[in-house]
Formats: C-alpha cells, structure tokens, sequence
C-alpha cells in the first residue's frame, strides 16, 4: 500500500476529488497547509506596510491505494491539479505497512 | 520505530488520548482535518433544500512508537476509538527510518 500526499492550490481541490470518485478513489483526507511561495495579485497589508510572512495557503490531500494503482492515482491528480500558470504543487509517496478500518479491524488492502 | 496515524471522529478525541495516556504514552500530534471515506459524506436537508456534505470534520493523530510497543498501543487506538458505526475511521501505520530530537540532537528511539 502506498500512501500519497498532494500539496495542491485550495481552488483545484473539487476538481482533483471529483476525478479521483470518477475512477474509483473514493476515500480521502484533507488538510489546510501553509508553503512558501509568491503569488501574483494584491499583497496582503497591514496599517499600510506590506504584511507577508511569504508563506501561501495549500490544501494537502491524502490518500492511501494499493501500489499498483499509485501510477494511476498520482497521474489523475496531477492532471486534475494543473491548470494554467498554476504548476500544480507537490506529491509525495509513501511506503505503508499496516492499514486498520477502526469499526471492525479490517486489515490492509481490505481496509483501504 | 512505526508511525501510527489515526483518524477517527472528533468526539472521540477524549477518550482515545485518556486510553494513550494510561497505556504511558506521552508524545502525539493532532490536527483537525476534512475528509470522506466510501460513503463521500452525506446528505443534509436544511429549509427543505437538500445539500451534499462532502467533507466530513475528522480528528487525525500521529505518534512515533518503539517497534515493541506498537502492538500495544494500535490495540488501544482501535478499541478507544471504536464505536462500531460507519464514520470510525483508519489507522495506518509506517515505518519510520529516523526521528531527531531537535534540541538535543538525539537520534532514533532515544528522541521519542
């Protein structure tokens, strides 16, 4: 089992969820992150001085697949995450050893 | 070393840190995050209207254990954590290469 991580823009997250149910993906968990990075359009301000810590607002999304379909769920999301000047962000994969569904202890593929 | 990384209901936050903390575990992170396993959230009626939720409110937590203790401590997880209802949630578990201990450098099971 592998589990992948997107760090994508907040604007795309419907879009990637929406493609990753369209083919069968249908569990996963998001968070809201902060990366560096710049953006164009009005800087944030505060009493006139520009404010930014240079940090912009990511949504991460996580899911968990088997590894054979890794390939596929990682294409879907970067397809689903790039859109125009927007690059898309980041994946990152992870080996998994053990999967547990907490209400009744189903293990691994079974509990994906 | 495992990493173990549960996310299960909010309101059972409580109870599942009470059940680690008697077991002597002392040292985990949780954030609150969004997400939907295969049911992809749930419908709600609100003024007759009827709406889809897709992200439900989950509770993740992350700890790093000691290879002997893991057993222990997933067994805890899925019992505090369990309510028997569609929504408990998962438990992954990964296999941790290092852990550092920023202030003092300690490296491996040392800095846990």
């Amino acid at each position: 089992m592998r589990r992948i991580d997107a760090i994508i823009s907040p604007a795309q997250l419907e879009a990637v969820r929406e493609s990753l149910i369209a083919v069968g993906f249908e569990g996963l968990t998001v968070t809201e992150v902060f990366r560096p990075g710049s953006e164009a359009g009005p800087q944030p301000c505060y009493r006139g001085q520009p404010t930014s810590s240079g940090l912009l607002r990511r949504t991460k999304i996580e899911i968990v697949v088997r590894d054979d379909e890794a390939d596929d769920a990682i294409r879907i999301i970067s397809d689903a995450a790039r859109v125009g000047s927007d690059q898309g962000g980041d994946i990152f994969v992870y080996q998994l050893s053990e999967t547990y569904r907490i209400r009744n202890q189903q293990r691994d593929e079974a509990a994906i | 070393m495992k990493k173990l990384e549960g996310i299960i209901q909010p309101f059972k936050l409580q109870e599942v840190l009470d059940a680690l903390k008697a077991t002597g575990v002392d040292g985990l992170t949780v954030s609150e995050v969004k997400g939907h396993g295969r049911q992809k959230g749930h419908k709600e009626v609100y003024r007759g209207m009827e709406y889809n939720v897709d992200f439900l409110p989950k509770t993740k937590i992350e700890l790093v254990a000691a290879e002997g203790r893991v057993d222990e401590i997933l067994a805890t997880l899925l019992k505090a954590a369990r309510t028997g209802q569609i929504g408990d949630g998962k438990i992954f578990i990964y296999e941790v290469v290092d852990a550092i201990r920023i202030r003092n450098g300690d490296r491996g099971e040392a800095a846990l």
